[in-house]
């Protein structure tokens, strides 16, 4: 099934500057506060917010009823039932579980709010600056009094990581989680897959013979490396390469060359996209 | 002061081109004619270029300059265009070029041009808009119709008197002897337009037969096509018409109806299109005309909009498929399906077409967002194009776009 467009999209987005996203639609808006309702207030109504609704979004009547709610000094509930409404984006009983949630929102703390951003910067494919959010989250949180909401945060920052292809980082703070928890083998099998990444085959059997790694765990981890491979094998730029190789076979280097650049350049975007520089800097 | 502007009609003939215009503050479509005293109004359809300093002519200039140089002209620069890219560019100046001959529209913006041709396809459609692009001509709407369509543009956009009752059209040369007859049914709303065409080969060829005997033949159809019902218009074109020999046909024609003689029904008739798109004349909002080309089923797509399902028109029955296209964007479902609805304008008929996509990305409901593009290859094939153009920031678009082809079934 297909929804309808409400409004135009536009051609200058809205950037929502805590999350470094641009907003180019009303629905859009829509999904990006139901993600995010943990973490907005009223204050995420600007009046730049509205401008954009009226000049980009084409939404006139929309930007007048928001005004006229922010004027007389309606809630964030009431200016969300309202955009919501608009935009039909969700079904009323979607409407009304969002407005339980702000109710519970009030509630939560500042690194509740930061690690809900940073799983939606994860789940929107931008991991360095989710690993930004999660390390703001842990600032504020004290390790001894929260071990498991720590360890949490900590494990999710490996997980960024490791889609980083920074597997040292990544089975740092993998270790770092199953320190604070040591009853979660999860982020002990996490931690051997980040090594296993890291090290090489010689290194990680001198490694596990050392540390005297059970046999369970090490399958467990072998398990893991089989089912993320065939999950790699079914990508299409898997499926691309196997092809460019045959070209190898055949003897066409010119040929298998210019696939193989095509290839190379969409990885690299792919990974420019995670903003990799980002973290560097901000980690240095 | 109202600022100037104009719509254009161009035939592409076989003997050659005309051009009509219509400008804003006026409202009358004028054919350009090389001479003021008699109608001149097909200009060649010829090119020649000087083997010394390579510079191009066309229509009467490029003959008069051949001839000089004694050289030849390139004919058939619309044949030529179909077969190359130089024949492309070459048709595209020759355009270029028609439009600089009315002096009253130099310098004026053009809102419409609307081409005429015998029998309009995907191809040609596509190559004279190569043309225009090549020559750098500006012009937003382009459009084409057949000369049964353009028939209609001219009739129906004379006073009511002369078409109430149906209109006739003899159009004869060397080549062919066609009648088309336009009938208006005005019980519905719109009121339906439908052309039937016939062609008459005993009639042919015109050159080195019996006037007489011609003419007899040409009464006899003449009685037969009009019937006994009543008419209200009759017209005759085509270079048959131009000496008199249908003496006792046309004395017959006048009895019946409003009899007109004209070189240039088409291209006035293509002006008229113009002047429908840019909304003078809105005939297109109290008319559905219908000939083989026109699309016989209302296409539309299912949508949920405020929590409700509709249908989206995407095309209505009535366009000339050569002319109908459409763009839509809508957000994605998860099930990754687009239904495509397809009505019969006669009857209550409705097909449903289940378009799935499942290739395209998986994404939260609604966190996808795609273009539709419809458009038609061939008389009753569909083409379905989907674009995903992701989620702005939140997901960027994947570039994937799926083809689909639906084959219309008849309405």
């Amino acid at each position: 099934m297909v929804y309808r467009c409400v409004g135009q999209r536009a051609s200058v987005p809205y950037l929502i500057k805590d999350a470094g996203i641009g907003i180019y639609s009303a629905e859009e808006l829509c999904y990006y506060i139901r993600e995010n309702i943990f973490m907005l207030d009223r204050d995420f109504f600007t009046d730049d917010l509205l401008s954009f609704m009226r000049k980009e979004l084409i939404l006139p009547e929309l930007e007048d009823k928001l005004s006229h709610i922010i004027q007389y000094g309606g809630s964030f509930s009431d200016l969300v039932e309202e955009l919501f409404n608009t935009v039909s984006f969700v079904s009323r009983s979607e409407l009304g579980t969002i407005q339980r949630a702000l109710s519970v929102s009030d509630k939560l703390g500042a690194y509740e709010k930061l690690r809900i951003k940073g799983d939606f910067l994860m789940k929107c494919g931008r991991p360095a600056a989710a690993v930004l959010s999660y390390r703001k989250a842990i600032d504020g949180m004290d390790e001894k009094k929260m071990p498991r909401e720590t360890a949490r945060i900590y494990h999710n920052i490996g997980v960024a990581f490791a889609s980083l292809f920074l597997f040292d980082l990544s089975a740092c703070n993998f270790e770092k989680a199953f320190s604070l928890c040591p009853d979660t083998e999860d982020y002990r099998i996490a931690f051997l897959a980040a090594k296993r990444l890291f090290l090489s085959d010689k290194d990680f059997k001198s490694y596990t013979d050392r540390e005297a790694v059970a046999k369970a765990e090490l399958d467990e981890v072998e398990a893991l490396f089989g089912a993320g491979k065939k999950a790699v094998e079914k990508r299409k730029d898997e499926r691309a390469y196997r092809s460019a190789l045959k070209l190898l076979d055949k003897g066409d280097k010119e040929a298998f060359f210019k696939e193989a650049e095509k290839i190379l350049i969409d990885w690299k975007n792919e990974y420019r996209g995670s903003s990799a520089k980002e973290i560097w800097d901000k980690k240095t | 002061m109202e600022e100037k502007w104009v719509v254009i009609g161009i035939d592409l003939g076989e003997r050659g081109a005309q051009i009509s215009y219509c400008l804003n503050g006026e409202r009358e479509v004028k054919t350009y004619s090389l001479s003021r005293e008699e109608d001149q109004f097909l200009i060649p359809l010829e090119a020649y270029q000087n083997p010394e300093n390579k510079a191009k002519s066309f229509g009467f200039e490029a003959q008069a300059a051949a001839e000089k140089g004694k050289g030849e002209t390139e004919k058939d620069l619309l044949k030529g265009a179909m077969e190359s890219e130089d024949g492309v560019r070459l048709l595209g100046l020759y355009f270029s070029y028609l439009l600089h001959l009315p002096k009253e529209i130099l310098g004026t913006e053009v809102r419409a041009l609307v081409f005429s041709l015998r029998e309009v396809d995907q191809r040609v459609c596509q190559v004279l808009e190569r043309a225009v692009e090549s020559a750098g001509i500006q012009i937003p709407v382009i459009r084409y119709v057949s000369y049964g369509e353009s028939f209609f543009f001219y009739a129906l956009s004379q006073k009511i008197e002369l078409w109430r009752y149906g209109v006739v059209l003899f159009e004869y040369d060397d080549s062919r002897f066609e009648v088309r007859r336009l009938t208006v049914d005005q019980h519905l709303e719109p009121a339906f337009v439908t052309v039937e065409e016939k062609s008459y080969p005993i009639m042919l060829p015109f050159t080195g037969q019996d006037k007489e005997k011609l003419d007899r033949s040409f009464l006899s159809i003449a009685e037969g096509v009009t019937g006994t019902g009543a008419l209200s218009g009759v017209y005759l074109t085509g270079s048959a018409f131009e000496e008199r020999w249908e003496n006792g046909t046309l004395k017959f024609l006048c009895s019946r109806a409003r009899v007109f003689q004209g070189q240039n029904l088409y291209s006035k008739g293509a002006c008229y299109a113009a002047t429908d798109v840019v909304s003078w004349s809105r005939l297109s909002g109290k008319f559905v005309f219908l000939d083989k080309n026109s699309l016989r089923q209302n296409i539309s797509i299912r949508a949920i909009s405020k929590g409700k399902e509709e249908l989206l028109s995407v095309m209505d029955a009535g366009l000339s498929w050569y002319n109908a296209s459409a763009e839509k964007e809508v957000l994605l479902g998860q099930d990754k399906e687009i239904v495509v609805v397809l009505n019969g304008m006669m009857d209550e008929n409705e097909r449903n077409v289940v378009l799935r996509l499942s290739r395209f990305p998986d994404r939260p409901d609604r966190a996808s967002r795609v273009l539709l593009r419809f458009y038609f290859e061939e008389r009753d094939i569909l083409v379905v194009e989907i674009q995903d153009l992701g989620f702005g920031d939140l997901f960027p678009s994947s570039g994937m776009v799926q083809t689909e082809r639906i084959r219309l079934q008849e309405g």
